[in-house]
C-alpha cells in the first residue's frame, strides 16, 4: 500500500512536465526573428516587422480516436509577444496522435458578440467597417517591392463564403512545434505587383489557403 | 384602520411605480412585434448599463480631440440622425460618404450601415469611434481614457461589477442605451391598438392603402424596414462613387444595393437616401413614382409599383408617412443628455 502511495506521489510530480505546443514562423526551416534579414534563393532580401495570426478550436486525437479540446478555444499568435507563442494546455500532447485546428476564426466567431480576451478588437486584428477579424497579418520589407520604402503589408481576413479565410486542418503530431513556413509563400508571390492587401476577397482567400498548406508539426 | 390600509396601499403602489420607472432598462418588445435579432444572452440589459451607455453616448471625450460625441450625428429629435446634413460631418469638420442612419428599434436589425458591413450591434460602435472622419480615435486610447477617469471607473463598477473597463463592457453599455431606443407610439401604432382619438383621417387611410400596395414589401410593417438590400433606382453619385453592398461582399451582383431603412419618424429624419440627396419627402415619393418600368437596375419590388402616382396620391402617401412620427420617442426625457450627472 505504501509503495502504491509512493508511486502515485511520484507520478504527480511527473505530470508537471507536460509537453506543450509551441508556434513558430520559419524561413527555410529557421525560426524567424523580427527585423532580421532573410534571403531568397537569388539573394533578394526580406525582413519582417509584424507576424500575427489566429488559431482556434484546437483538438487532440489519441490512439483510440478520442478527441480532447485545448482550452481556451482562441489563440492570437504574435511574434512580438513570446508568451503568445506557447499554446498553454493541461493536455500532454505526447499522448496524442493527431491534432486538428482552424487557421483563423470560423464564421460563428466572426458573427458573435463575444469580444473577450484575444478576440478584443483592441488588438488591432479587427475590421470595424466590414465586421470581422483579420485572421493574419504579415508585414515587412523586401528589395523586391518597387516602392521607396520597399514595404509590404498583408492583412488577410474575411469569413463570407466563398472568400472565407479560415481553414480547418489535421496533422499528425510528430513534434512540439507548429511551424508556418513562409519562404514558399513568398516564392510564389509577385512582390513587385502584390505588396498590399487590406480587404476580404478572392485574393485573401487564396493567400490564407496557401498559408494553411504550409503549416506542419516538427 | 381603513385609513392605514389606504395609506399603505397607496404607499405600495407608489413604491411599485418608482421601481418601475427606475429599475429596468427601458427596452421592451411592443405587442405583436416579431422576435428581435439581438442576442440578449450576450448582454444582459439593466438600468445601470442603460444610464452608463447614455452618458457615453453624449460624451465628446470619446473622440480624439474631445469635440464629437455619438449624439453629434445622432440627435434625438430627428430620430437620432444628423438632421439637415446630407453627409454627416465629424472630427476636424471632415465630411463622410454617407447620410447617418436613424437609431430606432435597433434590436430588430440584423445588419448595420447602409452596406450592411456590420453584423452585430455591439460591434457597430467601434466604427464611429475609430473612423478618421467621425470621432477619429483608436480603441486603445478610448479604453485608456476611460480607465483614467474615476467617474467612469465607478460607473462601470456599478454596471458591470468590474472597474477595469474593457472594450466589451464599453460596447455593451452603449448597446444597452441604443437598444432601448424603441419607437412604437406613433399615431399609426395607437390606431392599430384602437386607442380613441387616433383614428386615421380619410387622407391617411387612402395613403395607408397606397403604402400597403406599393411600399410595404420592403418597408414592412410594423418595423417599416426589412433586413434586406435593394436597388432603388438612384443614379450613382459620380463624386462619391458609392457602390453599396458590393464593397462588402465583392460580388458584382451586389453593386448599388443599399439596406432598406425604417420609415418610422421619417417626417423628422431628413435629408433622405444613403447620400442624403433628397430634402423633402415629396422628392422621395416623386422618385419612386417616376422610375421607368423598363429600367433594369432596380429591385423587382419597385417595378410593381403602379406608376405614376397622381398628385393627390402623393399627398395621401405623405400624410400616412407622417402618422409614423412618435413624439413620445423623439422627446422622451429618458433618452436625453442628463445635465446633472457629474
Amino acid at each position: 500500500m505504501k509503495i502504491i502511495l509512493f508511486v502515485l506521489f511520484f507520478l504527480s510530480f511527473i505530470k508537471v512536465s507536460v509537453a506543450q505546443l509551441q508556434f513558430e514562423f520559419t524561413w527555410k526551416g529557421k525560426r524567424i526573428e523580427l527585423e532580421k534579414v532573410y534571403l531568397f534563393a537569388n539573394n533578394d532580401s526580406i525582413q519582417f516587422s509584424e507576424l500575427k495570426c489566429y488559431l482556434s478550436n484546437i483538438s487532440l486525437i489519441d490512439q483510440k480516436n478520442k478527441v480532447s479540446t485545448i482550452a481556451p478555444s482562441y489563440f492570437l499568435i504574435d511574434l512580438e509577444d513570446s508568451n503568445s507563442l506557447v499554446l498553454n494546455s493541461a493536455l500532454d500532447i505526447s499522448k496524442y496522435r493527431r491534432i486538428t485546428l482552424i487557421f483563423g476564426l470560423d464564421s460563428s466567431v466572426n458573427n458573435s458578440g463575444n469580444i473577450e480576451g484575444v478576440l478584443d478588437p483592441i488588438h488591432g486584428m479587427y475590421w470595424a467597417w466590414n465586421s470581422g477579424y483579420i485572421h493574419s497579418k504579415i508585414s515587412g520589407k523586401s528589395n523586391r517591392v518597387p516602392t521607396k520604402k520597399q514595404e509590404f503589408e498583408f492583412h488577410i481576413g474575411g469569413f463570407r463564403a466563398p472568400n472565407q479565410t479560415y481553414f480547418n486542418f489535421e496533422l499528425p503530431i510528430s513534434g512540439n512545434n507548429i511551424q508556418l513556413e513562409l519562404a514558399p509563400f513568398f516564392d510564389n508571390l509577385d512582390l513587385k505587383n502584390e505588396n498590399q492587401l487590406m480587404i476580404p476577397g478572392k485574393k485573401a482567400h487564396d493567400f490564407a489557403k496557401s498559408l494553411t498548406a504550409l503549416i506542419s508539426i516538427k | 384602520m381603513k385609513k392605514i390600509k389606504l395609506v399603505l396601499s397607496v404607499g405600495i403602489i407608489l413604491l411599485f411605480l418608482s421601481f418601475n420607472i427606475k429599475e429596468g432598462n427601458p427596452f421592451y418588445i411592443p405587442e405583436n412585434w416579431p422576435k428581435p435579432f439581438y442576442n440578449f444572452e450576450d448582454n444582459q440589459l439593466t438600468r445601470d448599463k442603460f444610464e452608463l451607455g447614455r452618458t457615453l453616448f453624449y460624451d465628446e471625450t470619446l473622440s480624439r480631440d474631445s469635440t464629437i460625441s455619438c449624439a453629434s450625428c445622432h440627435l434625438q429629435y430627428s430620430g437620432f440622425t444628423h438632421i439637415d446634413h446630407a453627409l454627416s460631418h465629424g472630427i476636424d469638420g471632415e465630411i463622410g460618404n454617407r447620410n447617418s442612419p436613424v437609431l430606432i428599434n435597433l434590436a430588430w436589425n440584423s445588419f448595420f450601415h447602409w452596406d450592411g458591413g456590420v453584423n452585430n450591434l455591439d460591434k457597430q460602435a467601434i466604427n464611429p469611434l475609430i473612423h478618421p472622419k467621425e470621432m477619429g480615435n483608436n480603441l486603445p486610447e478610448v479604453i485608456r481614457r476611460l480607465n483614467n477617469s474615476k467617474f467612469y471607473k465607478k460607473r462601470f463598477l456599478s454596471a458591470f461589477g468590474d472597474s477595469v473597463i474593457s472594450t466589451s463592457n464599453l460596447l455593451h453599455a452603449l448597446s444597452n442605451f441604443t437598444l432601448a431606443l424603441v419607437s412604437a407610439n406613433s399615431k399609426y401604432d395607437l390606431m392599430k391598438r384602437g386607442v380613441a382619438g387616433s383614428e386615421f383621417t380619410d387622407q391617411e387611410k387612402s395613403g395607408y392603402q397606397l403604402f400597403l400596395k406599393n411600399c410595404n414589401s420592403c418597408h414592412t410593417e410594423p418595423l417599416f424596414h426589412s433586413n434586406a438590400f435593394k436597388r432603388n433606382g438612384l443614379k450613382i453619385d459620380e463624386e462619391l462613387k458609392d457602390i453599396g453592398r458590393m464593397a462588402i461582399t465583392q460580388r458584382k451582383s451586389d453593386s448599388m444595393l443599399f439596406k432598406v431603412p425604417t420609415l418610422r419618424n421619417i417626417e423628422f429624419s431628413f435629408p433622405y437616401m444613403h447620400d442624403g440627396r433628397f430634402n423633402k419627402l415629396k422628392e422621395v415619393v416623386d422618385h419612386y413614382s417616376s422610375i421607368p418600368a423598363h429600367q433594369l437596375i432596380v429591385s423587382k419590388e419597385l417595378k410593381k409599383i403602379k406608376k405614376p402616382f397622381t398628385d393627390q396620391q402623393k399627398k395621401d402617401l405623405i400624410a400616412f408617412l407622417k402618422t409614423l412620427s412618435d413624439k413620445q420617442f423623439l422627446y422622451n426625457k429618458d433618452f436625453m443628455f442628463q445635465r446633472n450627472e457629474r
